[in-house]
């Protein structure tokens, strides 16, 4: 049985990466190239968290990541700078396909090496949302980030709703500053 | 329920509703009306509407600038409007006269109908269709994009559904399919640069179409 401290809830912004197409494209090509995709964006996902203090990938979820990082302003700097790996790759053709992440931020109970409750359920939904090449945030997200990130541009998104979380979640698209 | 927000200028409107269908319409008037019951909040130039399970009609000024979103119900909006955001989860969602437009629809249908600038649209297994746009950037998973009289550059993406665009003048188009199919029709006269072709140079305009298994086909009308 894995314990549950529950005094020790976590505040911080939980990003999800997802590949897109990663089921069609593993039936195309075969399981040995689809792999190699896996471990380029787990690579990816390594080098842009690696000089993050209070950065973790979580756990891998299929063909999908969860990241934590322990604040909002690491946690979008951890985003961006991924997307722009990410597109990298995919201009150069190492990556054949889209990554679409989504991030949320809030308080979040760990579970063994796992973190649950609706912070994560939340993250996972914006996600949901999230095209090839986009991230996509929460305003919680925003609401916490700091002067850091004051050039990014905020695209409005639309209000997504989770099970057991009564108001609207409302989304906007990072466009990169850079 | 109608709320009067004084002035006449465009507002930043924001509407969510959980399960009921939400119709935005654009008139000349200077208020925002809601039919339906919901909760609104006003701050300075920027409206929120909050609905449940009722159907709604929000009329707003002309121009105004719209986030929309409905969890399971539809979604439609009639400009003339700025920008206009819309999300449905499984509700279908058509947006017409707008400058520019953010579409999300996970199992809904999208529908676009003269939108002036940017189109982008995201979609799950919902067909998508664009008539009249400026630009267009939309990605689907299975669901089949068609879009037409596209006056800029076009980003048409989907895993396995089929992507037919259909161009009124030169501009660059990037198709990509993992298993579907891959049309694309130009003008007449107008001849594209094909970047998935090792010899390619000239052109009026670059076509880069890629399908994993998928069959891609290029022709003029």
């Amino acid at each position: 049985m894995i314990a549950t401290d529950t005094q020790a809830a976590c505040l911080g912004a939980i990003l999800f990466t997802d590949l897109v197409g990663f089921t069609e494209f593993n039936d195309a090509v075969g399981d040995a190239r689809a792999f190699e995709v896996l471990d380029l964006q787990a690579a990816l996902a390594g080098q842009a968290i690696a000089s993050v203090p209070g950065a973790r990938v979580v756990k891998e979820l299929g063909d999908g990541l969860m990241i934590w990082i322990d604040t909002a302003d690491a946690g979008l700097s951890c985003a961006l700078e991924l997307m722009r790996s990410v597109e990298r790759a995919r201009a150069t053709g190492d990556l054949p396909l889209g990554v679409r992440m989504g991030m949320h931020h809030g308080e979040a109970l760990p579970r063994g090496d796992d973190l649950v409750g609706q912070t994560i359920n939340i993250g996972a939904r914006v996600a949901d949302l999230a095209g090839p090449g986009e991230l996509l945030v929460s305003e919680a997200l925003v609401a916490n980030c700091g002067d850091v990130h004051a050039a990014t541009t905020l695209r409005p998104v639309g209000p997504v709703f989770v099970k057991g979380v009564q108001d609207p979640i409302w989304l906007h698209r990072v466009v990169d500053p850079a | 329920m109608v709320a009067s927000t004084g002035p006449t200028e465009p507002l930043s409107i924001r509407i969510a509703s959980t399960s009921g269908a939400v119709r935005v319409i654009a008139e000349d008037r200077a208020d925002v009306s809601v039919q339906g019951r919901a909760e609104q909040r006003h701050d300075d130039r920027h409206v929120t509407v909050e609905g449940g399970s009722s159907r709604l009609t929000v009329r707003v000024p002309l121009g105004s600038d719209v986030v929309v979103g409905a969890e399971s119900g539809g979604v439609g909006v009639v400009g003339p409007l700025g920008h206009v955001s819309a999300v449905s989860r499984s509700g279908r969602v058509i947006v017409s006269d707008v400058t520019s437009a953010d579409i999300r629809a996970e199992s809904g249908r999208v529908e676009v109908d003269g939108c002036r600038g940017e189109c982008v649209v995201r979609g799950d297994s919902g067909k998508v269709e664009i008539t009249e746009c400026g630009t267009a950037d939309i990605v689907t998973r299975s669901g089949r994009i068609t879009v037409s009289g596209v006056r800029g550059d076009v980003r048409a993406h989907c895993v396995s559904g089929r992507v037919e665009v259909d161009l009124d003048e030169a501009a660059d188009v990037d198709a990509e399919t993992v298993s579907g199919r891959i049309v694309v029709r130009y003008p007449r006269g107008v001849t594209p640069r094909r970047t998935d072709e090792d010899d390619a140079v000239g052109g009026d305009c670059v076509l880069h179409a890629r399908a994993v298994s998928g069959r891609v086909t290029v022709g003029n009308r």
